[in-house]
């Protein structure tokens, strides 16, 4: 490890030569920045691989059957399994999807499942990511940069490659594609996550696209090149989110959607990866059913746990909430990117009443968890390892077969005694590294 | 059993010339156990392929795509229908049962669902003349994104509207009931109205005329409230303005 | 990937056209350093002259620290090697990452240059930098339609400044040459047309000097 982390300025000169950055607004103007790299990685054993492998590949292929069930028949509705308001009532559920069978029957292609490991070394799912799960792309350039400053380490060190992912997001989209090109769609430039959406349309061979590129006509997608001639799009990996994908049936006044897509969609003509409506199962309310899903559709018990989690849309748990709000974190259901996230015992008695009266309010609104107090992880600050709380983001994805990809984006908070590590809050990232026996 | 004739035309001019333009018409009333159609025939000038497609509420959708340059944009459906209206049982969707978007129940709103219990129809019906009470008919007070506590408000609304105030009312207590774009005899606008679920079928109520809506109901679309019954929507490329012209018919045969 | 779309057969001009911009520059910059080391200290305004810059740095060291490193002066040389760098980092997937970081490295040599002692130094690591990022261009494009107008936009942009910047007809007729090289195998509809007035005002060089004008408008049109 001395070896890599002595080479720490060469992988970070290597990091900026390859502009490895994320964007980010302050003041409503767009900042572009280096997203801080620490050399130390995350090393998950051969055997912990294959625990979270399992369950990991057991929780994407429930969520993935929940998708297909609720934009159809609704058995898990029917069936007394999700109380109907909790569907009706998310944010993330598009009846503008109903009937649609997307190619292949996979809704979520690309899942970013967010873990975290307790104390006692247990691993704890804290957020499912089935809508645009970003980031796999900052570990894979990192992984090669190390390589190259450090080749010693990699030749001491049994390390399972994971510079396979863009070609497992390949063979995905190719496995779900109708006849026609491969197009990521960003919606542009002052994206946080653009030089993702580059780079993966580099390694993956596919066209970057904004949304004059394309258009849908007979049904069908077409991608127009400078002198008006046309080709066909098979499967698109959208960056932008649902309520834009599609002035004709979303937001009337998207200036970054593609007129027309859903009926191409729903015609079967084009795949949207991932598909629109996936929010109604990465919403923190339904969250909550997952374990009562992998029950339902398998038939088999969770292999991963979820943190305690309660819904004080429930009488019981909003009384339980309510009693022991100072010990738990609060998390509204409408953010994202670790805003809306409260902890109890950081807060004053009255912003404690203010929550209180919030939650009373709008009980559907929030979920309530036991903070899970999970490991730090060592962090170089200034030539010295600290501890810091680190998560990690797994990557499902989903195509012929449901497989995780042997690494994973490692988050750190920079600050010490903080949980928030996303990085539009100033934190680091890590390798992640799978020994390979 | 009646049998009718009928015409929709949409008629779209841009003060400047456009492209790129992609446009979703949602007019091809369907056949089923209510209303057969035959004859029916949908012409778009400038000419473009116009393929159908059954979207999330069961409506069928022309989807086309003019490339070039063009300054207007005409599409014009005629059919011949048979309605009998004799109502079949039918699933309901739960959605139907929920609050949309144009269609919550605030304030004063919840107080009008009070008391009524009972056949679903008959609620309708009793819900339909409160809100006819309060709402008179009145034309360009209100527009396409107003909701029925909006209109309520003001006292003031087309057809439109007393079908959102209906629906609101009947959902605040839990009633499935669905929009209802479509035709009645006659010349000018589509009209609207709602289908009530009451347990096994839906029946069609009229809360701007107050009755059933019977055999002279031609339905177009149907969905939680009126934007998913929008019968153009369009996105194209250029700096216009557009005006739009719709004549409707519907006559005996 | 195999089609080009509108917006990005823009960049690809736009990119080549500002590479070069820095490029040339820099190049040119480097006479007129010399010159005000020790004969003439206002030897840059004749260099504003010729581009049509107003007066607006009141020193030789304003100039440097401005023209040179300033980009919040729209006209400086960083500016123009931002809009290089704004243009690539759009095409990152046709380029290659390998291709790309080129001009990610000329940015940073220029950000972290030294304006006080030996800006010449700065602005050779620059030009070194361009100079890979034009090797590794050749090399990485895949398709031959990217790179023809990537250099479209280079050459019609060298032609430019040579003129401008008082370059002799033989240099001038030499870079023009390599423009019509790459029209030819491009798709416009008007480049036949262009090529053959190209052509015609090459002839010869007092043909040249009376026709710069009009050459300077038509390389505005050409690639549009």
């Amino acid at each position: 490890m001395r070896n890599l982390t002595d080479h720490a300025p060469q992988i970070n000169h290597l990091l900026s030569r390859y502009g490895v950055k994320f964007g980010i607004y302050k003041n409503q103007t767009f900042h572009e920045q280096l997203f801080p790299f620490d050399a130390l990685p995350r090393i998950i054993t051969h055997e912990e691989f294959a625990e979270l492998e399992k369950g990991l590949i057991q929780r994407v292929d429930a969520l993935n059957l929940f998708l297909a069930d609720i934009y159809h028949e609704k058995k898990i509705v029917r069936d007394g399994v999700l109380p109907p308001e909790f569907l009706y009532a998310s944010k993330g559920y598009l009846p503008e999807c109903e009937g649609i069978t997307p190619p292949a029957g996979i809704h979520s292609h690309i899942s970013g499942i967010d873990l975290v490991q307790a104390q006692d070394k247990r691993w704890y799912i804290l957020e499912d990511n089935l809508r645009i799960p970003s980031g796999a792309s900052y570990p894979l350039i990192a992984r090669e940069l190390c390589r190259r400053a450090s080749p010693e380490t990699f030749r001491q060190n049994d390390i399972v490659d994971n510079r396979n992912y863009a070609d497992m997001l390949r063979d995905m989209m190719d496995y779900v594609s109708a006849p026609g090109m491969r197009v990521i769609l960003t919606p542009g430039r002052y994206n946080a996550a653009y030089f993702e959406h580059s780079y993966l349309a580099e390694r993956t061979d596919s066209a970057l696209a904004s949304n004059t590129d394309l258009y849908v006509e007979d049904n069908k997608v077409y991608y127009r090149d400078y002198l008006g001639e046309s080709q066909r799009v098979g499967v698109i990996y959208r960056r932008l989110s649902d309520e834009y994908l599609d002035p004709l049936t979303f937001l009337p006044e998207s200036l970054i959607g593609v007129p027309g897509l859903m009926n191409a969609y729903r015609a079967g003509n084009v795949a949207i990866v991932n598909a629109p409506g996936n929010g109604v199962a990465d919403d923190k309310g339904i969250y909550y059913f997952v374990p009562h899903m992998i029950r339902y559709y398998l038939d088999q018990e969770p292999i991963l746990s979820n943190a305690p989690t309660y819904l004080p849309f429930y009488p019981d748990d909003y009384r339980f909430v309510m009693e022991h709000l100072e010990r738990l974190v609060v998390k509204d259901v409408s953010e994202a990117g670790g805003y809306g996230v409260v902890f109890g015992r950081d807060l004053s008695r009255e912003k404690l009443e203010e929550l209180r009266a919030t939650i009373q309010h709008e009980p559907r609104r929030f979920i309530a968890q036991e903070v899970i107090d999970f490991i730090d992880l060592p962090v170089m600050d200034d030539g010295v390892q600290v501890p810091r709380k680190a998560d990690l983001r797994a990557f499902v994805l989903s195509g012929k077969e449901t497989r995780v990809w042997p690494s994973g984006l490692t988050r750190f908070s920079r600050q010490p005694d903080s949980f928030v590590v996303n990085s539009s809050q100033g934190g680091g990232f890590k390798d992640t590294w799978v020994l390979s026996h | 059993m009646r049998r009718f004739c009928f015409t929709y035309e949409l008629a779209i001019r841009f003060s400047a010339p456009v492209s790129r333009h992609t446009f979703q018409f949602r007019f091809h009333p369907d056949s089923d156990a209510r209303q057969q159609l035959w004859g029916l025939e949908t012409v778009c000038q400038p000419a473009t392929a116009l393929p159908l497609i059954r979207d999330a509420f069961g409506n069928l959708c022309a989807c086309g795509h003019v490339e070039a340059l063009h300054e207007a944009l005409a599409l014009r459906v005629r059919g011949d229908a048979v309605i009998q209206n004799q109502p079949v049982r039918a699933e309901c969707p739960e959605i139907y049962a929920m609050p949309s978007a144009l269609t919550a129940a605030e304030g004063e709103l919840a107080a009008l669902a009070d008391g009524l219990t009972g056949d679903p129809v008959d609620a309708a019906m009793r819900a339909a003349e409160r809100v006819g009470a309060r709402v008179r008919y009145c034309r360009g007070v209100t527009d396409d994104r107003t909701t029925a506590a909006q209109a309520w408000a003001l006292g003031a609304g087309v057809c439109q509207d007393r079908a959102h105030l209906l629906l609101a009312v009947l959902r605040a207590r839990r009633i499935p009931a669905r929009y209802v774009a479509g035709l009645i005899p006659g010349e000018g606008e589509t009209h609207a109205w709602v289908e009530v679920y009451d347990g096994r079928r839906f029946v069609g109520v009229d809360p701007t005329q107050m009755k059933l809506a019977g055999d002279t109901y031609l339905c177009v679309n149907r969905g939680r409230d009126s934007r998913d019954c929008a019968i153009n929507r369009g996105v194209f490329a250029g700096a216009a303005a557009q005006s739009m012209s719709v004549f409707a018919r519907m006559a005996p045969l | 990937m195999g089609i080009i779309s509108l917006e990005k057969s823009n960049r690809l001009i736009w990119l080549g056209r500002y590479t070069e911009r820095t490029f040339t520059i820099c190049r040119t910059l480097g006479k007129y350093y010399d010159t005000m080391i020790d004969r003439d200290e206002f030897a840059y305004r004749e260099f504003l002259d010729c581009l049509g810059l107003p007066y607006i740095y009141g020193s030789r060291e304003a100039f440097i620290k401005t023209y040179i490193f300033d980009s919040d002066d729209s006209n400086s040389l960083a500016s123009h090697l931002n809009r290089a760098l704004d243009n690539a980092i759009e095409m990152r997937e046709e380029l290659t990452s390998d291709t790309l970081c080129y001009i990610q490295m000329a940015q940073d040599a220029l950000r972290s240059g030294d304006v006080n002692s030996a800006p010449m130094l700065t602005l050779q690591q620059v030009v070194d930098d361009l100079f890979a990022f034009w090797g590794s261009a050749d090399d990485n494009i895949a398709s031959e339609e990217c790179r023809t107008l990537l250099k479209c936009g280079k050459y019609v942009e060298r032609v430019d400044l040579y003129i401008r910047l008082g370059y002799s007809f033989r240099e001038v007729e030499k870079e023009t040459f390599k423009l019509i090289n790459r029209l030819t195998k491009t798709r416009f509809a008007g480049k036949d047309e262009a090529i053959g007035k190209l052509q015609g005002w090459m002839k010869d060089a007092a043909t040249y000097e009376e026709s710069k004008q009009e050459i300077l408008s038509l390389l505005w049109t050409v690639l549009s």
